[in-house]
């Protein structure tokens, strides 16, 4: 599956540094499904987070219960901490030539990002990722790690 | 059944929206056309939006969500 980075402005400092007025990111839409419904929300392919997480809010919309999650600390860069609830999760992932549905381990939290992170735990795991910064797509290869449809 | 390509065209609609034209939309719940180019609905509240994108004969597998924050998107997303 490939998908093309999505283009946002790059900050006026960094312009003059960058000679770019914009800067690619990865984003991966991603379905996740509950026992109430389903939604697609757009996720940041991160390399570098350990974890999959998404905004609290979507875990009552599809009908999660986070009482039956495990809670945990998350550290950010910068030091902040936040507490994320980890749960099993189907989810699905299409670039409309391909699609994987799996389950994952996954947590929610109260986050200030656009968007949900998709880290190690629950998403990269099963895939073999490839960004390419030069043509500013990535693609994803189920591993052998993928259990999945 | 998603549309061959279809991420191609939402990537690269959805990157002609500028900050300004989402200033509108800050501390909102988005639902965005599958082709990146319109923003179907937004609420304050992610069930309200759901009901509101239902309510315009739309699966939410037709849309794609996602939220802006107040004060905007921040430049920097990481988790360990």
């Amino acid at each position: 599956m490939t998908f093309r980075y999505t283009q946002t402005p790059m900050p006026p400092a960094l312009q003059l540094l960058t000679g770019r007025t914009s800067k690619g990111r990865p984003i991966i839409p991603v379905m996740l499904y509950g026992p109430a419904g389903s939604l697609l929300w757009d996720g940041l392919g991160d390399s570098g987070a350990d974890w999959t997480v998404f905004p609290e809010p979507l875990a009552r919309q599809v009908g999660l219960d986070l009482r039956h999650a495990v809670p945990c600390i998350a550290r950010g860069v910068g030091g902040g901490s936040l507490l994320v609830h980890y749960l099993p999760v189907k989810m699905r992932v299409s670039d409309g030539l391909e699609a994987r549905e799996w389950t994952g381990i996954i947590g929610f939290a109260s986050l200030t990002a656009r968007y949900a992170l998709l880290g190690q735990l629950g998403f990269l795991e099963f895939f073999t990722a490839n960004f390419q910064g030069d043509l500013e797509v990535v693609e994803l290869t189920v591993n052998s790690r993928y259990a999945g449809t | 059944m998603d549309e061959p390509h279809w991420h191609d065209l939402y990537a690269t609609n959805k990157s002609k929206f500028t900050a300004e034209e989402l200033r509108p939309y800050h501390g909102q719940f988005l639902a965005w056309s599958k082709r990146g180019d319109r923003i179907l609905a937004h609420d304050a509240d992610l069930g309200e939006l759901v009901r509101l994108v239902k309510a315009l004969g739309l699966r939410c597998d037709e849309v794609v969500f996602d939220r802006i924050p107040e004060g905007g998107e921040p430049e920097i997303a990481l988790c360990q």
